[in-house]
């Protein structure tokens, strides 16, 4: 099975986000940069599928030079080679012309199967993967926690919760499917995996060699205008609940609940 | 309670590559192949796995501790996962040679990672560096067939090794070994006890490799009649598949103030006459081939002191943010403010940060050397300077970051006030798991001796020279630096005199040793106090550097402050300890002890 997995790079939760002084975006200099953690379960399930059907798994990268640290970690991880979309046209570019790009570059290659996360974890918006599929004018199954391919390779049968049901869908492949939490648990890229990936080929593609007009993408040519960003409002200080026994504590909770939060 | 171990990814790689320049190891013929974002890939892999699979084994094994049932001791199941991802991922053998199932890495990768791990859960890093100490020993000294069977295996981590030197009479004096090899054909029947050994027994793996020091029939009396044996707790076949027990049982296991997961043994061998070992090395020379060994052990025990100090800190900086308790003592907010406000908790916090970092540099740095003084090319001068300061190095690293190392965690626990002593904290783990490190692979007095004696006299001087040189070089170029010259030379100031109580005392070493030997750990402690300056004020002229570019920020202001400060604090401190070295009472000594 061909199998490609777009992936995006975003802030590690662990970097400290500031907006920058124009209101509308962040400042990006000091920031831990990681792959989206949904994309992880993204690689995973390729890999696995790899494992039980054989063929190739190609990751799509798109983005800055520093996207490759990310691609390269997927290839540590086991994926075959990369692909990175860098053009400077494409700063600021919002999520249908990200899948546009996308579209472009995976539409020359042989796939079956496509892996995107459901979302990316810093704007939150679930667009790509389905915009890729419309793109490509093939199905798409969004917010997947299993996945299952036919043995002859030519479906595939889903599971996606609802409403604390869940809903399972087949399709044909070729198709999109967007990972959820709780697809797989992501392996940890392996010494010999670091290795192995710096002789793995890894291509960069610009506008131009994708055939891309500039034009329909970054800042300008957006749909959606982010119009301001303000941080969460602060936390206040929480209380710790103090008493000898739990007993003692819980009857202290249920007085503060009582009397000072006024919920019961 | 998750989430304990933390750690500054910016800190990590601004000693990587500001100040060391890590990716230039790639240039050494060994890392040919190899590239710096390589070496980036492993230690964020390794801060994710450290967070992720590891500090929740930090909790798990407390709670746990080690079950000794009919002679066997049980481990949580989550320890035998992580000991084989370590081992199945490439982790234990990481910079050890390829044809043995090792990665290759740089030496220096192996700390770096150590530390990682270590901090994220101490009692279980122990088993798989132990592990990757065992069968590195094998690897450099045993014949090739022992090769070949143990050592693929142990650095794959399907089986697990340990160090036994330690007997009942035989502690900090290994002279007085009384294990006993009898040869029998191509191998040796082993007799005897050892105690305190660090993951003696366990079911992580279904064998374990014992490397035992043991005295060789009617070898000579004191350390050289000591040799090095290859003893498993069951016995291997020629193809290595596993054969019957052999004859090494658990005898108890010890309860300990700390490291409640790592079952510490006393072992015993040969009880029924049927314990097997293989000769590692040359007969009679057990000891030095066990120093191999001990010597990288000893850098990884400043690691341990370091690491879990670094977690403290930041579980206390954590807190100290998030804490609100009493109002600003010059009003400059209105009511209660959080803890990190207050000046003197403000002072813990910095010195603490200064504590961790400059430690973690000093450490970072000798494994550099050590890079620097195996992989350069032979006979060379450069490798020798690097071999120099890396022995002399040593004992410094080992005995202050583990001294400084647990008083950091006490300080991190105070920032908590009553908290910090309860077990909804992880400082007082922290603090207890810290403690050993002192005692270990040489008591710091031991370091304190060895530096004091054999190291300022080693090579003619030469160990110490090399030192020297390399600090008053730094003090020469950075003395009228515009912003940090002051700072510089104070450092140059004490460097001078910490020279000259150094060569006095190693002249008093032969003339009045009592004297000399009652003030060796304090003379020590001067040696880290200016290697920690020195390693500060290098990376606080880096980060000045990236200022005066405009490119600078609160971090790199915090290199700046924490060296000012440290040096400011601490080098008056310094000097007075210095002369406390030389002085002419006799106090020590002279008192009877039944005055004490």
């Amino acid at each position: 099975m061909n199998i490609i997995v777009c992936l995006k790079q975003v802030p590690d939760t662990e970097s400290q986000i500031k907006l920058a002084p124009d209101g509308k975006s962040i400042l990006k200099e000091d920031l831990k940069w990681v792959m989206n953690p949904y994309d992880e379960f993204g690689v995973e399930e390729a890999l696995r599928i790899k494992e039980k059907f054989g063929g190739s798994v190609t990751v799509v990268g798109l983005g800055p030079k520093r996207v490759t640290e990310s691609i390269r970690t997927a290839l540590a991880m086991g994926a075959d080679k990369g692909i990175l979309i860098s053009d400077p046209a494409l700063e600021g570019s919002d999520a249908l012309a990200t899948a546009k790009a996308l579209a472009a570059a995976v539409k020359d290659i042989p796939y079956d199967i496509i892996f995107t996360g459901q979302r990316g974890v810093d704007d939150d918006n679930g667009i790509v993967g389905p915009a890729l599929a419309e793109y490509l004018g093939i199905p798409h199954m969004s917010i997947i926690v299993k996945v299952e391919v036919s043995q002859d390779g030519k479906s595939v049968k889903c599971n996606k919760p609802v409403e604390g049901q869940t809903l399972v869908i087949e399709s044909p492949l070729p198709a999109v499917v967007t990972a959820q939490k709780g697809l797989n648990e992501p392996r940890y890229a392996s010494l010999p995996g670091i290795m192995k990936a710096k002789k793995k080929p890894l291509e960069e593609k610009t506008f131009a060699a994708l055939g891309l007009n500039p034009s329909e993408f970054g800042e300008g040519a957006r749909n959606l205008k982010v119009i301001e960003l303000t941080p969460p409002p602060a936390r206040k200080a929480g209380k710790i609940v103090s008493g000898d026994t739990p007993e003692s504590k819980a009857k202290e909770l249920a007085r503060l609940l009582h009397e000072e939060a006024k919920v019961i | 309670m998750v989430d304990h171990f933390r750690v500054n990814r910016n800190d990590i790689f601004f000693i990587l590559k500001n100040q060391l320049n890590y990716g230039s190891l790639c240039s050494l013929e060994r890392y040919q192949d190899l590239k710096e974002e390589m070496l980036d890939m492993v230690v964020n892999e390794a801060i994710t796995m450290a967070r992720e699979l590891v500090d929740p084994l930090q909790e798990i094994g407390e709670k746990w501790g080690v079950r000794f049932e009919k002679g066997k001791v049980f481990c949580p199941p989550e320890f035998k996962e992580a000991f084989k991802h370590f081992g199945e991922n490439g982790w234990i053998g990481l910079a050890r040679n390829t044809a043995y199932g090792g990665q290759g890495f740089p030496h220096m990768m192996r700390i770096v990672v150590n530390d990682l791990m270590y901090g994220a859960c101490q009692a279980f890093n122990m088993a798989p560096s132990l592990t990757h100490g065992a069968a590195h020993l094998i690897e450099n000294f045993a014949v090739e067939n022992l090769k070949k069977l143990f050592v693929p295996k142990m650095y794959g981590g399907e089986w697990a090794g340990t160090m036994c030197l330690t007997e009942p009479d035989a502690g900090s004096n290994l002279a007085n070994t009384r294990t006993t090899a009898y040869p029998a054909g191509d191998h040796y029947k082993i007799k005897g006890s050892k105690i305190f050994i660090s993951w003696g027994d366990h079911d992580l793996t279904e064998n374990i490799v014992h490397l035992i020091l043991a005295r060789m029939e009617g070898a000579p009396e004191g350390v050289k009649g000591i040799s090095l044996f290859i003893v498993p707790k069951i016995k291997v076949n020629p193809d290595g598949s596993l054969g019957e027990p052999n004859d090494v049982l658990c005898e108890r296991v010890e309860e300990k103030l700390g490291l409640h997961a790592s079952p510490t043994c006393e072992l015993n061998f040969g009880g029924n006459n049927g314990c097997v070992g293989f000769l590692c090395g040359l007969a009679n020379r057990g000891l030095p081939h066990m120093f191999q060994m001990m010597n990288a052990a000893r850098i990884n025990t400043a690691v341990s002191g370091m690491t879990l100090a670094g977690t403290a800190y930041l579980n206390a900086l954590a807190y100290a943010k998030a804490r609100i308790q009493g109002q600003d003592v010059a009003g400059r907010k209105p009511g209660y403010v959080p803890i990190i406000d207050h000046p003197d908790v403000r002072r813990m916090l910095l010195w603490m940060k200064a504590m961790v970092d400059g430690m973690r540099s000093m450490i970072y740095t000798g494994a550099f050397w050590s890079d620097l003084a195996w992989e350069l090319p032979a006979g060379s001068e450069e490798r020798t300077h690097y071999h120099n300061l890396l022995d002399f190095i040593t004992p410094i690293m080992k005995a202050y970051c583990s001294h400084m190392g647990f008083r950091v965690c006490e300080i991190a626990l105070q920032c908590l006030g009553g908290y910090g002593y309860t077990r909804d904290y992880p400082i007082e783990q922290y603090l207890r798991d810290a403690k050993i490190m002192s005692l270990y692979e040489g008591t710091n007095g031991i370091q304190s001796i060895d530096l004091m004696g054999r190291k300022m006299r080693g090579s003619k001087g030469a160990l110490f020279k090399a030192f020297r040189d390399e600090l008053e070089r730094f003090c020469i170029t950075h003395e009228h630096h515009p912003e940090l010259g002051k700072e510089v030379s104070i450092l140059s100031v004490v460097l001078e005199k910490l020279t000259k109580v150094a060569l006095k005392m190693a002249e008093r070493m032969n003339s009045d040793p009592l004297q000399w030997a009652s003030y060796t750990f304090p003379a020590l402690m001067c040696f880290g106090d200016v290697t920690m300056s020195w390693r500060l004020l290098d990376l606080a002229i880096i980060a000045q550097g990236i200022t005066d570019e405009g490119q600078g920020n609160p971090f790199h202001s915090g290199k700046i402050m924490q060296a000012s400060y440290f040096v400011g604090t601490m080098l008056p401190l310094t000097l007075a300890r210095l002369e406390t070295c030389m002085r002419p009472g006799r106090e020590i000594i002279e008192m009877s002890n039944q005055a004490f």
